[in-house]
């Protein structure tokens, strides 16, 4: 290596990082202060930059103080993350180990199970409204057909049964991918110390708890940390759910309404306040980074524990 | 006597997985079967075997404008897929080969920026964009791929494992200058990593919603997911045809990734196992 530290070369590694930096500064970096400048001003979009007030934290602290729908949108995201969180972690642990046990390089399983991962979630916020749909959907005409109901459910007309549409939409598209997140941690433990355990009297469920588990401590740890940050970032699914004219934004009652729903929803479509719009992200990145610390903290407590 | 456990044991295990997957493919079955009905048929409940008016509701959707938006969609991904690919690599090139100054600060720096949502440039980016007379062009949605911390950890995670630069030595024995090797031999050498990492980046473009909606207001210029939306709720009566336009919007891309499942599943695991 040692040509790499001649002088001519110096200058190389900058040339070649300049492109990502100078993309980085011009579409990152400046936006997100400017975001920032923007979220301590009280500025309506529809009234142009002349109209533009400095205000100072006010926004934040109308945000923290007394925005009961920015509460109600955090709780609702919560909840969400609350139920489906542990269902996929618990879940896709037990699917991958029962496809592991069966066939090591199960493709056709792992690509199938993917494909609801990889659809447009648009699309399939809209499936959804079809499928649970009151007078069309394809479970109300199974369940009636079916007999089990005299009348369809309006599954997306009450605020308990929307919001638990939302858990199994989330559910039904990320499977797949954990399934295949611990599948490939699956493959990396390696198998002499499960056999060399089961020759010194181990049995499986012991192999399982004692060596499959702790293999997979860092996949599960990267699973739920990234499923808390994706989890606030809940949006597109829920949002198209409520497209028909007849139903509002974030669903009945606003039982489904996200924190990002939220955030879209007062930036670029109820009302247009850029100020107030940029303050509700920061806060949110605010919530995120605080519960993700939390998280990990537990995490990482538990792990000096055992 | 043990065999006759063991497949009886592979079929309780096959159970729960072949319910799941199933489970997983009932919405696209019964999408492809909306497309094929009229309405009528459809508020009939006639949706558990397909129908035969696919061409009809297919017609519908196209005099609709649908083609225009998967035009869009496509190159506006394409594009994004080949600049991110382009600078991520030039990026982790950089940060895996060389050995000078700043490099830990710049890798940790890159992987530590990948934990910060891009929501919160998303206000300060639209009216950036609005202020280079960039909106309604789909430059917002390309050069948002610009900078993509994911891309060069991804990118750096395979050139550490499994490029040989034993290589990069002997091109420079030869005299062959700094870029042209990276052209003619990192970049070619690094294809199956390049590949993967294109794929995802064009699904990531492909099935974005909210940035074009805050960028993109004329309808000629919409991607698929606009598109989509602004179908369902334009053919609010016409069951038949919302059912084709996300037939047609969701089975290509997804044919396409599952023949090309090889590269593109690995490549969605590579941050959780390396990482």
């Amino acid at each position: 290596m040692n040509s790499l530290k001649k002088d001519s070369l110096r200058k190389w590694p900058y040339l070649f990082l300049a492109p990502y930096f100078l993309f980085y500064f011009s579409f990152f970096i400046y936006p997100t202060i400017y975001s920032c400048i923007i979220s301590l001003t009280d500025w309506d979009s529809l009234s142009g930059v002349a109209n533009r007030k400095f205000i100072g934290l006010i926004n934040y602290i109308k945000l923290f103080m007394s925005d009961k729908l920015f509460y109600k949108s955090l709780g609702n995201t919560f909840l969400f993350m609350f139920i489906y969180i542990p269902i996929l972690i618990f879940g896709g642990l037990l699917l991958a180990v029962l496809l592991y046990r069966l066939n090591k390089t199960s493709r056709l399983f792992q690509t199938i199970n993917v494909l609801p991962y990889i659809t447009t979630p648009v699309a399939i916020g809209i499936i959804f409204s079809f499928l649970f749909d009151w007078s069309t959907g394809i479970l109300n005409t199974i369940l009636t057909q079916a007999g089990i109901l005299e009348e369809g459910i309006n599954w997306l007309g009450s605020g308990a049964t929307a919001r638990l549409v939302v858990i199994i939409l989330i559910v039904w598209k990320n499977m797949g991918y954990y399934l295949l997140i611990y599948l490939a941690g699956l493959s990396t433990i390696p198998e002499e110390i499960s056999e060399a355990a089961m020759v010194d009297g181990a049995n499986k469920v012991q192999v399982f708890f004692k060596i499959t588990i702790p293999y997979l401590k860092p996949i599960i740890v990267f699973l739920i940390l990234t499923s808390i940050i994706s989890g606030f970032q809940l949006f597109d699914e829920p949002y198209l759910l409520f497209s028909n004219i007849n139903s509002s934004v974030g669903g009945p009652e606003r039982s489904c309404m996200t924190s990002m729903i939220y955030f879209f929803d007062q930036t670029f479509r109820s009302s247009t306040k850029l100020g107030y719009g940029a303050a509700i992200s920061y806060g949110l990145f605010l919530v995120v980074l605080v519960v993700s610390l939390i998280v990990s903290r537990i995490i990482n407590r538990k792990e000096e524990e055992s | 006597m043990t065999k006759q456990i063991n497949s009886l044991k592979k079929v309780l295990f096959l159970i729960p997985i072949v319910i799941v997957s199933i489970i997983s493919m009932i919405p696209f079955y019964f999408i492809i079967s909306m497309a094929t009905h009229s309405t009528s048929e459809i508020y009939r409940g006639d949706i558990f075997v397909w129908g035969s008016r696919l061409l009809e509701n297919l017609e519908t959707i196209i005099s609709g404008g649908f083609l225009k938006y998967y035009w869009n969609s496509f190159y506006t991904a394409a594009l994004s897929g080949m600049l991110c690919v382009m600078i991520s690599a030039m990026a982790a090139y950089a940060l895996t080969v060389y050995r000078f100054r700043a490099r830990n600060f710049l890798s940790t720096f890159i992987i530590a920026s990948m934990m910060i949502p891009a929501q919160i440039s998303l206000i300060g980016y639209t009216i950036e964009m609005k202020n280079l007379n960039l909106i309604n062009t789909h430059a917002p949605l390309i050069l948002t791929w610009g900078a993509s911390a994911y891309g060069v950890f991804f990118l750096m995670q395979y050139l550490k494992n499994s490029f040989p630069m034993e290589l990069l030595e002997s091109a420079r024995i030869d005299g062959s200058g700094e870029f042209r090797t990276f052209i003619s031999i990192v970049l070619p050498m690094t294809k199956p990593a390049i590949g993967t990492l294109f794929m995802l980046v064009f699904l990531w473009s492909w099935n974005n919603f909210l940035m074009p909606s805050t960028v993109l207001t004329k309808s000629t210029k919409f991607t698929i997911p606009l598109g989509i939306q602004t179908l369902a709720t334009a053919y609010t009566q016409d069951w038949g045809a919302r059912g084709a336009a996300l037939a047609i919007s969701v089975l290509p891309i997804l044919i396409i990734f599952a023949l090309g499942s090889k590269y593109f599943i690995k490549g969605l695991a590579a941050g959780a196992v390396k990482g």
